[in-house]
């Protein structure tokens, strides 16, 4: 309620303020309509007043006039001083008859009469109709009896219905106041002169009249003709009552400025006269609809100016109110908030943000102090949990076990407000176990007194991402990897011989410290032993003495030994060492190196064997290790899908390939031994470049270089080595990179191709790439600048600075706006200033390029190098603005030339005519001169034969160069005149032609046939003039004598309407026929009329209507002419 | 009483301005004729400036105009008058040679009073004359008082 009235109270006062202004307006408008209407009022009032006075003046003199003449005529004048003593007034009459006739007709007289003092008509001059006359016989009487000129006023003859004023003269016997003899009639036609007198208006107006009347009894007569009631003079009668009749006003004598009603019931504005000394009134008066005809343009024109004011005010108003009103709204919004924030707490809040929450598209928890979270759907659809599923789940629980520690630690520095939010990648599990990786956001929530909440975490998956990255990062590492592992397989191998020297020395450790066991080994396989191989085998002395060698021996080397024992018995060897496997006691197998000789006696025969035995079974385990490691290590190098390899340092060996070389180099691996690793080598320089880099920094990592095949091919590899010193050897290995290279060098070559195209077409190509901001432009690009690409880097703003003029950037950027707003292709014309400050146009096309989420991505576009095509557009531009003004320049001249040619025509014309007139006044004055009849004849010769003859060829040579000069103007007009272009239904115009040109038709008796007319596009008026100058011009050239033929066809074909007007005449010859369009040319001047225009005018037509006209005729048999005109 | 209506003839064609006045007084008109050689003699008459002959002020004049005039055209000076606050009440009557109808438009935009087309045809040119000096004869001419600066 107190904010209602609050706003009343506010809106009182713009509302006060708005009546008050809106009744300014009103009151404003109206004064100014009323000052405009006083002044057109006082306008109209100066106007007539001026009128009617003059009007006045011109009647008063006028009777003024007629009574001074009478008066003349009586006293002193002709009839009275004429009069001989006694002489009878008829005679008198008669004797001064022509003199009288002289007055007639210099005063204007209708007729002259004189009666007797009884008035009956004694004589007349004039007025031959009047038979017998009329004369008002009472006013004659009275002037006999008064002796004193009188006016018969304005009357209707009853003997000839005409209007007449008559003023009667006594004619005295002698001298004035002497008897009356009778007495003159001057009778008076009022509508030789007075009326029109009267009538003519000296300003244009449309409704503007003088009236003359006077008053009879108790009606107004009108005397002259009205403007709007014909016959009325004398006959129209109106009350003098009438209020609104400006007549009757005058009348009643009201004299000046009136308004009123007029005789035809029309609101008028007057002003009236009383004509001195005469029973006349005068009305000068116009239509108030005329004179306030541009008064009601004010009016409207203020009425629109005041409405605007008060729209304005109106708008005005309702914007304050809007404005008020939603300050009203937005505060009472605020107050609601806080009373709902004091009444619901936070809950309300908390479920904005739920709904916040709950809608993104990006993964959102809230996550408790203690590590609870709480979810929105695209969380539980990133890691594949129902909603119900992750309820009250804690974090930890979800993210990878490697990541919590992390994760723990962005969040205690949020905690701790050591940082605001905090932003770190870390990897959940999902609900199947595969790992996301996600990009998170965290920030605390607290509460008002800084107390902490809960954690607001935003989490967006990135795992596609990274997979992509990693796999970048691992195609990236292909080779290092391969690399790596080599030199891995290289380290284990030696760490196997480090073993083997160990356990080598391990076993000669126990050979030192222990004494070597002995046998003493008789021809029968007993054995003799010492203690060291009685530990050796695990046997006591007495064990072994009852048993032989072969019962200690591997059963699988009984052979061996018996071989070797037999080799010394028989002398062959002196000694034998050989390696064999012993039994121990636990059965386990001992390994021996064994060395024995044969003892002898002095004769030779043999006595027994010693023997001496070393434990090798520790070395032997070695030496498997060993094997295994090399096996392990060979199953690597060979099935490696890289090159390896081992050589020499120097070159001059190679020590070991794996398949994977021998395939690529298609030798087998003995022909790959074979030769030294120089060989291989495509390009020597490319070894010593290796060397090089070898000796500076110990290793060489992907160097690139040529290796020669078994089929002579090269090849190329990227070559990780290192090198051995102490053992001489280099090792390293391979990669084939022949493919990806070539690859490369078609995808350069392409490029190149490219590059070129586009310098031919002058067509260059830009990308912009929205995320990085990187700007890519192809060479042309830069070629169209003229700028060089090793020192000018493009920005995506660069293209339009070129363009030093802000318009063109406006309009540009415009055109660019809409074409992302509408995601088309877009494009513009630019001109640009080149480095040297010529100017080039170019053509822009570009177009964005989108993501699957519709997100743009880069924008990509091209420039066309246009400036060609302007400068040659330019020039067209230029001359065909050269062509129109000449062509103006032409119609002027020709518009000139005739105006200015015929004005002397009418002096030619016009004194030749002026002679004739004089020749005439020759003739007369010869006439009475004394001059011999011959040279009267002479001159009467000259006069009325000759002169006439040589004017009539003046004036026909005139009239002829006058047709020309007019024809000449025509034709310049139609190159002028607007053209009303619309859809023409020939068949409709071409029978209005035939009807407009029947009578010619008829009059040559030609038959006229029409075909059916396709329609077409024009201007209706020139193709009419068209038609009827063709079809005119068929008639005209027909065969006189032969039946004529007129046809009249027409088809459409490609959108063209072709007309063919065909005629059966005389025909052009071949030579005529590209003539016959000129200007003024005729076929044959003599045999037919016209100024020869009417092909010309043609053809101009046809031609400014965008269609063609032609000929084709054969002499004697006809002309065919064509038509076209552009179809529908 | 007022003065009689002073005719000014602008006409740069001696034929034609003799041709008009002939043919005026032959039709009973006794006015005074000035005549004007060109446009800019009929502007320093009527504006009062020059050497030349100037109007006099409380005196009635109207004026026969050609269009195609040296130094300045009739349309030119019909265009000034109409534009002058005392010369504008001066009747202007086209007498030319072009019945151009864009000419004729133009005249009576810029207001003219009446527009003759000088007929070749002496006849007809005598027929034209004869009524436009009937029309003298009846019509009323305002005075023309001070005014005609620029």
């Amino acid at each position: 309620m107190e904010t209602n009235r609050n706003r009343h109270r506010f809106l009182l006062l713009p509302a006060a303020l708005f009546l008050v202004l809106l009744a300014g307006i009103v009151a404003g408008a109206w004064y100014y309509y009323q000052l405009q209407e006083t002044h057109f009022k006082a306008k109209v009032q100066d106007e007539l007043s001026a009128i009617a006075n003059l009007k006045m003046d011109q009647i008063a003199a006028w009777r003024n006039e007629r009574l001074a003449d009478a008066e003349l005529l009586s006293k002193g004048g002709l009839l009275t001083s004429e009069m001989a003593p006694n002489e009878k007034i008829r005679d008198r009459f008669r004797r001064i008859g022509p003199l009288l006739a002289i007055y007639k007709k210099d005063f204007g007289y209708y007729s002259l009469m004189v009666t007797d003092i009884a008035g009956r008509v004694i004589e007349k001059i004039g007025d031959a109709s009047h038979a017998p006359p009329y004369v008002d016989t009472a006013a004659i009487l009275k002037v006999v009896s008064e002796k004193k000129t009188k006016i018969v006023d304005f009357y209707r003859c009853p003997a000839c219905g005409r209007i007449h004023l008559d003023v009667l003269v006594p004619v005295f016997a002698g001298d004035t106041g002497s008897a009356v003899v009778g007495v003159a009639v001057l009778r008076r036609d009022p509508e030789q002169f007075l009326f029109p007198l009267i009538q003519t208006w000296p300003v244009p107006s449309r409704t503007s009249e003088t009236l003359l009347f006077r008053q009879e009894g108790d009606s107004i007569a009108y005397l002259n003709e009205l403007l709007y009631r014909k016959g009325a003079a004398l006959k129209l009668r109106l009350p003098l009552k009438s209020k609104d009749l400006p007549a009757a006003q005058v009348a009643r004598g009201k004299e000046g400025f009136l308004e009123g009603t007029d005789y035809r019931g029309v609101k008028v504005f007057a002003v009236g006269r009383h004509i001195p000394d005469s029973p006349w009134y005068i009305i000068s008066k116009v239509d108030k609809e005329e004179v306030l005809a541009p008064l009601r343009a004010v009016g409207r024109t203020v009425l629109i100016v005041a409405g605007l004011f008060v729209a304005i005010l109106c708008s005005l108003l309702v914007m304050l109110w809007l404005a008020y009103d939603r300050t009203m709204l937005l505060a009472r919004h605020k107050e609601e908030i806080a009373r709902e924030q004091a009444e619901e707490g936070l809950r309300e809040s908390e479920e904005k943000f739920r709904n916040v929450f709950d809608n993104s598209s990006v993964g959102k928890s809230i996550t408790s102090l203690e590590g609870q979270v709480n979810v929105n759907s695209a969380f539980c659809e990133m890691l594949g949990y129902t909603n119900e599923e992750l309820a009250q789940q804690n974090w930890r629980n979800l993210s990878h076990p490697d990541d919590i520690a992390l994760t723990q630690r962005n969040l205690d520095q949020v905690r701790s407000g050591e940082k605001k939010s905090a932003r770190f990648i870390t990897r959940y599990l999902k609900k199947d176990g595969s790992i996301v990786w996600a990009d998170v956001g965290a920030t605390l929530q607290k509460d008002k007194d800084g107390k902490p909440l809960y954690f607001i975490t935003s989490a967006i998956d990135i795992t596609e991402r990274k997979r992509a990255e990693d796999a970048m990062q691992q195609a990236i590492g292909n080779v290092e990897a391969s690399r790596r592992t080599l030199l891995s397989v290289v380290e284990d191998q030696k760490r196997t011989q480090d073993e083997l020297r160990q356990s080598e020395e391990k076993f000669r450790n126990v050979f030192d410290n222990s004494s070597i066991a002995k046998s003493i080994t008789a021809l029968n396989g007993s054995m003799n032993v010492n203690q060291a191989f009685c530990d050796m085998l695990g046997y006591t002395k007495e064990e072994l003495a009852r048993r032989n060698w072969q019962a200690v021996s591997h059963p699988d080397d009984c052979e061996l030994t018996q071989k070797n024992l037999d080799q010394l018995q028989s002398g062959e060897k002196k000694s034998s060492r050989f390696i064999k496997r012993y039994i121990k006691k636990d059965g386990s197998i001992v390994w021996a190196d064994v060395g024995t000789t044969l003892q002898r006696d002095k004769n030779g025969s043999p006595l027994y064997f010693i023997t001496s035995v070393i434990d090798i079974t520790e070395r032997k385990r070695a030496e498997g290790a060993l094997q295994q490691s090399e096996a392990k290590y060979r199953n690597l190098f060979d099935n490696a899908q890289i090159g390896m390899f081992r050589t020499k340092m120097d070159g001059s060996a190679i020590l070991e390939v794996n398949q994977n070389l021998l395939d690529v180099f298609g030798f087998t691996r003995e022909e790959m031994l074979a030769s030294p690793s120089t060989m291989r080598w495509a390009h020597p320089e490319e070894r010593e470049e290796m060397a090089r880099r070898l000796r500076a920094d110990g290793v060489v990592t992907n160097l690139e270089v040529g290796f020669l095949t078994k089929a002579g091919e090269t090849r190329n590899f990227l070559i990780s080595v290192k090198p051995y010193i102490e053992q001489g050897i280099l090792e390293g290995s391979g990669m084939d990179v022949t493919d990806r290279k070539k690859a490369e060098e078609a995808l350069q070559e392409s490029e190149k191709r490219l590059s070129e195209a586009q310098k031919m077409a002058q067509l260059g190509n830009w990308n912009w790439d929205i995320k990085t901001g990187n700007v890519e432009w192809s060479d042309e690009v830069y070629h169209i600048f003229q700028l060089d690409p090793k020192k000018f880097t493009p920005q995506i703003d660069s293209i339009l600075e070129f363009s030093p003029w802000p318009e063109d950037h406006e309009r540009d950027k415009e055109l660019i706006r809409k074409a992302m707003e509408s995601r088309e292709k877009g494009n513009y014309e630019q001109r640009f200033l080149r480095p040297d400050k010529s100017i080039g146009y170019y053509q822009s096309t570009f177009q964005g390029k989108y993501d699957n989420e519709g997100n743009l991505v880069s924008i990509v576009g091209t420039i066309l190098d246009i400036t060609d095509r302007k400068r040659a557009e330019d020039k067209i531009n230029l001359l065909n603005n050269e062509l129109l003004q000449k062509n103006t320049e032409l119609e002027q001249l020709i518009y000139v030339a005739s105006h200015d040619l015929r004005s002397p025509l009418v002096n030619v014309q016009g004194f030749s005519k002026e002679m004739g007139l004089l020749a005439n006044e020759l003739v007369a004055i010869t006439s009475q001169a004394g001059l011999p009849d011959r040279q009267k004849t002479r001159v009467s010769d000259i006069a009325t034969k000759e002169f006439p003859e040589a004017q009539s060829y003046v004036s026909a040579s005139v009239l002829k160069m006058d047709g020309l000069l007019k024809g000449l103007l025509k034709l310049s007009r139609l190159g002028r005149a607007a053209l009303a272009l619309q859809e023409i239904d020939m068949d409709e115009m071409v029978s209005g032609v035939l009807k407009t040109l029947e009578f010619q038709v008829q009059k040559c008796g030609a038959r006229v046939e029409t075909g059916s007319l396709p329609v077409c596009t024009g201007d209706p008026v020139q193709v009419n003039q068209v038609f009827t100058n063709l079809v005119d011009n068929a008639i005209k050239y027909l065969v006189p004598g032969r039946p004529g033929f007129i046809r009249i066809t027409g088809k459409s074909e490609n959108g063209i309407s072709e007309y063919c007007v065909e005629d059966n005449g005389i025909g052009i010859a071949p030579e005529h026929q590209s003539r016959v369009f000129e200007i003024f040319h005729r076929l044959n001047p003599l045999a037919s009329e016209g100024e020869g225009l009417g092909l010309t005018i043609a053809k101009k037509i046809v031609s400014r209507l965008g269609g063609s006209v032609r000929v084709e005729s054969e002499i004697d048999k006809g002309s065919r002419f064509f038509v076209t005109l552009p179809g529908a | 009483m007022k003065k009689e209506v002073v005719i000014l003839i602008a006409e740069d064609d001696d034929g034609h301005a003799t041709l008009i006045e002939k043919n005026l007084r032959r039709a009973g008109l006794l006015n005074e004729i000035v005549r004007f050689r060109d446009g800019q003699e009929s502007l320093d008459f009527l504006f009062e400036k020059g050497n030349g002959n100037k109007r006099e002020r409380g005196t009635s004049y109207l004026l026969l105009l050609d269009i195609r005039m040296p130094k300045v055209d009739g349309v030119e000076v019909l265009r000034k008058i109409k534009a002058d606050k005392e010369l504008k009440k001066l009747p202007v009557i086209m007498i030319t040679t072009t019945d151009d109808p864009r000419e004729v438009e133009l005249c009576f935009e810029l207001g003219c009073s009446n527009y003759i087309a000088k007929p070749i045809e002496y006849e007809k040119f005598m027929e034209a004359i004869r009524q436009l000096g009937l029309f003298l004869l009846v019509v009323e001419v305002p005075v023309i008082d001070g005014g005609g600066k620029k």
